[in-house]
């Protein structure tokens, strides 16, 4: 749903790491953003939504089965080169009244967690937009 | 194109030398006596001398310039390695389902796009 929005130009869409579990949530999120220096964020996002496995080597093997530098990319995990922007991104996330994950602000309100709730929000404005 | 400009100089003095040697012993009765055609000579070896000189600061000239080129091309491409960096976290997604679609890191999607979804999550 949201990504046929993003595909007709009426939305686009934006995450940001919330860090609710320490030390693997931090892992994965620096990963993605060092993935993300090499053009690789959203396949390293992706990814991370569908597995447990936080651990270095994995994130490397990933590194590599996309054909990233992974000297440049295990550099960046060992220097915590991307820990002040993950850091910033659950500041920002905690700054928008965010205590539970996952969660969806459409423009900057109406909160909603990701459900019926977000469906039929995200279709009203949809039809506003449309009328507009 | 320093080399041929400087061969060019060189060409054109022992041009100007032969013309000028030229007019000096062939004049028959308007000629200067002998003796006077050395102090002649002379005077034209020391201009095409000074004629080498300068074609010598052209073409110096020229390869600093030259060189000066070559060092801001570098400094271009510096810059545009520092471009292709920014271009590498932005693009156009590649693969899955939102192939096609633009993205800037961690966006997705036009960025005029009237309507912005924002999902906070964890990936643990």
């Amino acid at each position: 749903m949201l990504d046929e929005l993003v595909r007709s130009g009426i939305a686009r869409f934006e995450y940001v790491h919330f860090l609710g579990h320490g030390g693997p949530s931090v892992f994965a999120a620096m990963s993605t953003e060092c993935a993300g220096d090499q053009g690789a964020w959203w396949s390293f996002h992706d990814h991370y939504m569908t597995t447990n496995d936080f651990t270095r080597d994995s994130a490397v093997a990933l590194a590599a089965s996309l054909e990233l530098d992974t000297e440049q990319f295990g550099q960046c995990l060992d220097e915590e080169a991307h820990l002040d922007t993950v850091n910033a991104s659950h500041q920002q996330a905690r700054e928008a009244g965010v205590s539970r994950t996952p969660t969806i602000h459409v423009n900057g309100e109406g909160a909603a967690t990701i459900g019926e709730a977000l469906i039929e929000q995200v279709l009203a404005l949809a039809n506003e937009l449309g009328e507009g | 194109m320093t080399r041929p400009l400087q061969l060019l100089a060189i060409a054109g003095v022992l041009l100007l030398i032969s013309v000028i040697s030229a007019c000096g012993s062939g004049g028959g009765a308007e000629s200067q006596p002998s003796a006077t055609e050395t102090p002649s000579s002379e005077r034209v070896y020391r201009q095409a001398s000074i004629m080498q000189q300068q074609a010598d600061r052209v073409s110096e000239q020229l390869d600093a310039e030259e060189e000066q080129d070559g060092s801001v091309s570098e400094h271009r491409d510096a810059e545009a390695s520092g471009e292709d960096a920014e271009v590498m976290a932005s693009g156009s997604i590649d693969f899955g389902h939102r192939i096609g679609l633009p993205f800037s890191r961690n966006v997705v999607g036009d960025p005029d796009a009237p309507v912005l979804f924002v999902e906070y999550s964890d990936y643990q």
